[in-house]
This record gives C-alpha cells, sequence and structure tokens, in this order.
C-alpha cells in the first residue's frame, strides 16, 4: 500500500495520477469513507484493516489517499471531535502499514517514509 | 530566482523570509517589500489589522526595505532587475482581489459551479500566478510568502465562497511552488525544505 496524505486543495490526486501507473487502485478522499463509517456506525480502524487484508488477498497494489484534518482548533463538536481523531487513528494505521508514504504540499509531495 | 514560502499562522514565516532577503545579498536600495494586507474596515483603519502592520513595520525597520502598499493588481507595480522582491502575503492578497470592490476575481454569491470555480481559477492564473511570474523574469529574486489553510478540517463547514478561496490559494500555491527554484514550510520558525 502506498498512502498519502495533505491539507485540502494541494494537488494529492493530480500527483498519484502524474506519478503512478494506472495499475494501482486509488481511493481517493479516503478521508470521507472515515465519516460515513462513522455515521454508519462502524469502527473505522476495523475498516483499515479489511481494507489492508483485502489488498493483500487481491494481489492487487492499493493508493489511499486522504487529508490531513488535525491541525485546527479542538472542534466544539463532539461528533467533529470524535471523527478527528478516528480519522487520525486511521491515517497512522496506514502509514504504519504502507511501504511509502508521501505528503503532499502546494502540489509538491515528500516523502515521509 | 523565485522561492515560495509557506507556513501555518503565527510559524514564523515573515521572520524567515525577511533574513532571507538578508541572505541574497540585500541591497538598501534595492529592496522591496510589498504589503497587501488591507487595513480599512468600512473606509476606517481597523485597529487589529493596524496592530499587526505595526508589528511587521517594527519587525522590518532596519533592514532596509522600502514598503510598497498593493491590496490589488500585482501587475500595478514596477521592479527593476536588481530588486529584490518580498510580497507579504498571497492569502491577504487573493482575499483583496475576491473581496474589494476593485478586486480582480471577485467572488458569485450563493453555489459555486465547476465552470464558475474555472472561470475563478483562470482570473486567478492571470491577475497572480502569471504576474509573479512576469516579476520573477525581471527582478533579482521574488519571494512569496503564502499560507497553510488547508488542514484544519473544517472545509466541510465553510461557505461556498470560503471553500472557493481555499481552492484558488491551494491552486496559486500549486502553480507558484511548481515554477519556484525554492519551496520552504516554516514550522515553528525552523526551515522545512520542500523544494530545492
Amino acid at each position: 500500500m502506498i498512502f498519502v496524505i495533505g491539507g485540502y486543495a494541494q494537488g494529492k490526486r493530480a500527483y498519484v495520477e502524474r506519478e503512478f501507473s494506472k495499475d494501482y487502485v486509488i481511493f481517493d478522499a479516503y478521508h470521507l469513507q472515515v465519516k460515513e463509517q462513522m455515521m454508519h456506525g462502524k469502527d473505522p480502524l476495523a475498516c483499515a484493516k479489511e481494507l489492508l487484508d483485502k489488498e493483500k488477498v487481491s494481489g492487487e497494489q492499493y493508493i489511499v489517499i486522504s487529508d490531513e484534518i488535525g491541525y485546527g482548533l479542538v472542534p466544539v463538536d463532539k461528533k467533529d471531535r470524535m471523527y478527528r481523531e478516528e480519522n487520525g487513528r486511521v491515517n497512522i494505521f496506514f502509514a504504519d502499514h504502507a511501504t511509502d508514504v508521501y505528503r503532499v504540499v502546494a502540489g509538491i509531495a515528500q516523502k515521509i517514509k | 530566482m523565485l522561492i515560495l514560502i509557506t507556513g501555518g499562522s503565527a510559524s514564523g514565516k515573515s521572520e524567515y523570509a525577511e533574513q532571507l532577503v538578508g541572505d541574497l545579498g540585500r541591497n538598501a536600495a534595492h529592496c522591496i517589500y510589498v504589503a497587501t494586507m488591507y487595513p480599512y474596515q468600512n473606509g476606517v483603519i481597523d485597529d487589529e489589522v493596524k496592530v499587526r502592520i505595526e508589528k511587521h513595520r517594527r519587525m522590518r525597520a532596519d533592514k532596509g526595505f522600502s514598503t510598497v502598499e498593493c491590496y490589488t493588481d500585482l501587475r500595478r507595480l514596477s521592479v527593476g532587475k536588481d530588486d529584490i522582491v518580498l510580497l507579504e502575503c498571497m492569502s491577504n492578497l487573493l482575499a483583496n482581489e475576491m473581496y474589494l470592490p476593485d478586486g480582480h476575481i471577485g467572488c458569485p454569491m450563493g453555489d459555486i459551479t465547476d465552470s464558475v470555480m474555472e472561470q475563478l481559477i483562470v482570473r486567478a492564473n492571470q491577475g497572480i500566478v502569471s504576474a509573479v511570474c512576469d516579476m520573477a523574469k525581471i527582478a533579482k529574486h521574488v519571494i512569496v510568502v503564502t499560507n497553510e489553510v488547508f488542514s484544519d478540517g473544517c472545509v466541510r463547514q465553510y461557505d461556498a465562497s470560503t471553500k472557493a478561496y481555499m481552492k484558488l490559494l491551494g491552486e496559486i500555491n500549486i502553480q507558484l511552488a511548481g515554477m519556484a527554484d525554492k519551496v520552504t514550510e516554516v514550522v515553528c520558525k525552523i526551515p522545512v525544505c520542500i523544494k530545492e
């Protein structure tokens, strides 16, 4: 798995489409999936593990793209706080299991793992 | 040389940028500080902005800059081949171009469709990105300070106009970073190299 993070509107998807072959399976805006999972009462970390297992079984290579959302003030709303926390944990999980991690700032990717 | 400096609020971007100008072989006669922060609110000077501006003026008081105020339309600035230009900062300039009456980008009310967004991007590229690019072709060095406002996780809660502003600032940063010789992110006053 390759994991790509960065802020909103930083050109993460464009970077992936430019730099990687079409053989990869791309999961874009994964942070929104985390939100969706929570809305449906699912455990995002368990879902992340499922995705990783699915990749192993399929023999395909996944690229997961997700927003960094943890740089602001603590959200007032409890749901938002939980979402930010869960998303951070999921990001750590993916980064931990990914072979490569890229962080995109102003369209430029840095390999941080 | 075109240099882009980014970083969060109060991360020490300005101090780093001003120091960088010094390191690049500053010549007092040729050092232009382009101030973009618009200080007026309903025709009178806003106190909070005034305090910020004063703080920045003090910071660069003995650094030999000549200050040029430019709230909109960068192309009005004339620069010479020996000039070092420090533009501070892109987030203010873009806000002015979108929200001031004489701004060149403007911002439509209500929902912003993809085609309207594309038009805004074209205007931002013409009015800001290519203006910086032209300036960098003439001047000795152009240093642009911009702002990291993309990772607070609140994007979905912002209104359409604020989202458009963030998309445009993101796009401008991507374009400038692509052309820049050097891109630095300042984190707690520590310069982190993004591109060199």
